[in-house]
C-alpha cells in the first residue's frame, strides 16, 4: 500500500498544496453556481410574478363580463413576450378555470388549488399563481407554468467556466507549489548530500551554508553543531589514544626488555619456551601499540620522515626474509625486475608498509600457501605489488579498507587487530606523495599496490 | 304490469310538469342576476363627465323586470363613484326623471326610439335587451349568443349624449354604429 510517509516532501507540498487550491476553489465556485442559479431563478420568479400581476390586470374585465375569448386571446399573446410560459390559466374565484392558454407543443397542465399568492419550482418547471385584486375585491388567480429553459444552459456555461478556472487553478497551484516547494525541498536535499558526503569520507569539517531563520534553518544550524561536537569528541579520542598508547609504551618496553633477558639467559627448555611465548605476546601488543602511536601521530599531524637515500631492492629482500622467517606455512617470492635504484624515503616506514602488506597477505590467505611480490619501475616511479591467493575482497571495501578503524566484515573472523595497519600504510605512501590500492575479488586473493615516485 | 306502467306515466307526468313550470323561471332569474352584475360593472368603465350632482347614482328601470331585485340587492351593498345606488321602477318614460343609466326592459313595448328620442341629449346611459336596440340608438344592447350573455355597444351614440365608454369595456363588446 502506498503509504504517506513513502511520499517525497517535495511531492508532498505540492499535493498539499493542490488539494488546498482545489477545496478552497472548489467550495468558492459551488457557491457562485449556486447563487448564480438562485439569482437566475429569483429573477425568473419576480419576473414571472409581474406578468401574472399584469395578465390579472388586464382580464379584471374580461372577467367581470366572462369573456372568456378575450382572456384566452391575452394569454396566448404571452407567448410573443414571454416564450419559457408553457400553460398559463386564469382561474375565477370559485375556483373554475376560466380561460387557459397551453403553447403548442406542450401538454396541458391542470392547476390544483389552494389559489393564493404562491410560486414554486418543481423540476425544469417554474408554478406562479397570482391573485387577481382591484379594490379589494378578488377576481380569481393568474396560474403560471413556466419553463426554466434558460437554467440547463446556465448550468452547463457555469460547469463550464468553474471547470476552465479550475483547471487554471490548479495549474496555477501547481506552477506555485513547485516553485514554493524548492525552498524547502532544496534545502533538506542539500543537507541531506552534505550528510552523505560526511558519512562517506568522514570529513567531519564539512558544513552547510544556513539561510534565513526557518525550521530548516535551524535543523541545519544543529547538523553543524553536530558536527562541531563529532570533531571535538573525535579530538578527545584520539588524544586519548595518543596518551594511553604512550603510557602503555614505556613499561611494556620495560617489561619486553627483562623478558629478552630472560629469554637470553634461561637454560631451562621448557622455561625458555614459555618465556618466548611471552616474548611473543609482547612483540604483538608493542605492535598494536606502535600502530596506536602511529595513527595518533598521523591525526596529530606529527608523523615524521626521516628521509634518507637507500636501495629498495635490497629494503625488499629483507622483509620478504623477515616475514618468511616467521611462517611455516606460506611462501613468498619474488617476481619482476629489479629496481635498480636508490630512492629517497624513510627506509624504516616503507618497510613498515611492506611488512603489513606482507603479513595481511599472510593473515588473510590462511589455505593459500605463496605470496608473490612483484615489482617493476618506469622512469619516473616504481611499483610494488604484494599478491595473495586468499579470501579476497568484495569490490565495495576498495576504498574503505584503508580507512582507520575500519575491518572488512568478510575478514573479522579469526583475525585480529585494530584495523588500522593498512590505514596507516596509506598515509605513509600518501606522505611521500606516492598511491597505494587494491586489486580484489571476493574468493580470489587480493594484490596490494602502491607506487612511488622516483627521483 | 299495467299498475307499474300507470305509475311510470304519472311520476312522468309530474316531473315534466315540474320542469316546464319551474325550470324558465329559475334560468330566467339567473339571466337577471347577470344582468344586473354587468350593469353595476359597466360603471366601472363609463365616465358621466361630472354630470350628476346629486349625492346618488340613480339606476332607472323602464317597465316590468326581474333586473329590479338583483339591481336592489347590488344596491344594498355597493356604491358607484362613492354614492348610494337608488334604484327606481318607472312603466311611463315620460315618468322617468333624473337618473345616470336608464334600463329599458322588453316589457316595456313602446319601442326604443320613443325612449332614445325623449332622453337625448342628457347624458343617460340607456341599456337595453332587444334586438337592433343599439342601431336604434341605444348606448348598450343585452344579447345572449352561444348561450352566453353578451352585449353590444354603439359608442357613436353614447359620445352624442356626452358618455366615454373606457376601451377595455369596448373590447369585450360587439362594436354597433347607427346606421
Amino acid at each position: 500500500m502506498l503509504s504517506i510517509r513513502n511520499i517525497s516532501i517535495r511531492n508532498k507540498l505540492i499535493w498539499m498544496q493542490v488539494v488546498t487550491a482545489v477545496l478552497v476553489l472548489g467550495l468558492c465556485f459551488a457557491a457562485f453556481v449556486i447563487t448564480d442559479i438562485k439569482g437566475y431563478k429569483a429573477r425568473e420568479i419576480n419576473h414571472a410574478i409581474s406578468i401574472a400581476q399584469v395578465i390579472g390586470v388586464n382580464n379584471i374585465s374580461a372577467i367581470q363580463f366572462m369573456d372568456n375569448d378575450a382572456a384566452v386571446k391575452t394569454l396566448s399573446s404571452l407567448q410573443k413576450i414571454q416564450e419559457d410560459i408553457v400553460n398559463a390559466s386564469i382561474i375565477d374565484k370559485n375556483g373554475n378555470v376560466f380561460a387557459a392558454y397551453t403553447q403548442e407543443g406542450h401538454i396541458a397542465y391542470a392547476f390544483s388549488p389552494p389559489f393564493i399568492d404562491k410560486y414554486h419550482i418543481d423540476g425544469d418547471y417554474l408554478y406562479v399563481y397570482k391573485n387577481i385584486i382591484k379594490n379589494n375585491e378578488l377576481y380569481g388567480t393568474v396560474c403560471m407554468q413556466i419553463e426554466l429553459s434558460q437554467l440547463d444552459q446556465i448550468k452547463t456555461e457555469k460547469f463550464q467556466i468553474t471547470t476552465a478556472l479550475l483547471i487554471l487553478g490548479i495549474a496555477l497551484a501547481f506552477l506555485f507549489a513547485i516553485i514554493n516547494q524548492q525552498y524547502i525541498s532544496t534545502p533538506l536535499l542539500s543537507l541531506v548530500n552534505v550528510m552523505k558526503e560526511v558519512r562517506q569520507n568522514e570529513n567531519y569539517t564539512k558544513r552547510v551554508s544556513v539561510e534565513g531563520r526557518d525550521e530548516i534553518a535551524i535543523l541545519s544550524t544543529e547538523f553543524n553543531n553536530l558536527m562541531d561536537q563529532i570533531i571535538r569528541s573525535n579530538q578527545k579520542k584520539d588524544e586519548f589514544i595518543g596518551i594511553a598508547s604512550h603510557e602503555l609504551k614505556t613499561p611494556l618496553t620495560s617489561a619486553k626488555g627483562f623478558l629478552e633477558l630472560l629469554n637470553s639467559i634461561e637454560q631451562d627448555a621448557q622455561n625458555k619456551l614459555f618465556v618466548q611465548k611471552a616474548l611473543n605476546s609482547i612483540n604483538k601488543l608493542q605492535r598494536l601499540i606502535y600502530d596506536l602511536l602511529d595513527v595518533s601521530k598521523i591525526q596529530a599531524g606529527q608523523l615524521q620522515l626521516d628521509i634518507k637515500e637507500f636501495d629498495i631492492d635490497e629494503l625488499i629482500d629483507d622483509c620478504i626474509h623477515e616475514v618468511q622467517i616467521s611462517t611455516a606455512t606460506h611462501s613468498i617470492s619474488r617476481e619482476g625486475g629489479l629496481i635498480n635504484t636508490f630512492i629517497s624515503a624513510d627506509k624504516n616506514r616503507i618497510e613498515q608498509v611492506i611488512i603489513n602488506l606482507l603479513s595481511n597477505a599472510i593473515k588473510y590467505s590462511p589455505k593459500g600457501e605463496k605470496v608473490i611480490v612483484h615489482t617493476s619501475r618506469t622512469n619516473s616511479k616504481l611499483i610494488v605489488s604484494v599478491q595473495d591467493f586468499g579470501i579476497g575482497l568484495p569490490i565495495s571495501e576498495h576504498k574503505k579498507i584503508f580507512d582507520r578503524f575500519y575491518r572488512s566484515k568478510e575478514r573479522e573472523s579469526g583475525a585480529s587487530g585494530f584495523g588500522l595497519g593498512l590505514y596507516i600504510c596509506s598515509e605513509i605512501i600518501k606522505r611521500h606523495k606516492g598511491r597505494i590500492w587494491v586489486d580484489s575479488q571476493k574468493g580470489s586473493g587480493s594484490t596490494f599496490y602502491f607506487e612511488l615516485p622516483v627521483s | 304490469m299495467r299498475i307499474k306502467k300507470y305509475i311510470f306515466l304519472f311520476v312522468t307526468a309530474i316531473i315534466l310538469a315540474a320542469g316546464s313550470s319551474f325550470r324558465p323561471a329559475t334560468a330566467d332569474t339567473q339571466e337577471y342576476v347577470l344582468k344586473a352584475a354587468f350593469l353595476y360593472r359597466f360603471t366601472d368603465y363609463v365616465d358621466w363627465g361630472g354630470s350628476n350632482t346629486s349625492e346618488d347614482f340613480t339606476i332607472a328601470v323602464l317597465g316590468k323586470s326581474n333586473i329590479t331585485d338583483p339591481l336592489i340587492d347590488i344596491a344594498k351593498k355597493k356604491k358607484v363613484q362613492g354614492k348610494r345606488i337608488v334604484i327606481k321602477q318607472y312603466d311611463d318614460i315620460n315618468d322617468v326623471g333624473d337618473c345616470q343609466i336608464l334600463f329599458v326592459s322588453n316589457y316595456y313595448k313602446a319601442g326604443i326610439e320613443t325612449v332614445v328620442a325623449k332622453v337625448n341629449p342628457k347624458p343617460i346611459l340607456i341599456i337595453a335587451e332587444q334586438t337592433d336596440a343599439c342601431v336604434k340608438g341605444a348606448h348598450i344592447n343585452f344579447l345572449v349568443s352561444d348561450n352566453k350573455l353578451k352585449f353590444e355597444i354603439n359608442m357613436n351614440a353614447a359620445a352624442g349624449a356626452g358618455l366615454k365608454i373606457s376601451s377595455e369595456l369596448l373590447q369585450h363588446a360587439i362594436l354597433v354604429n347607427t346606421p
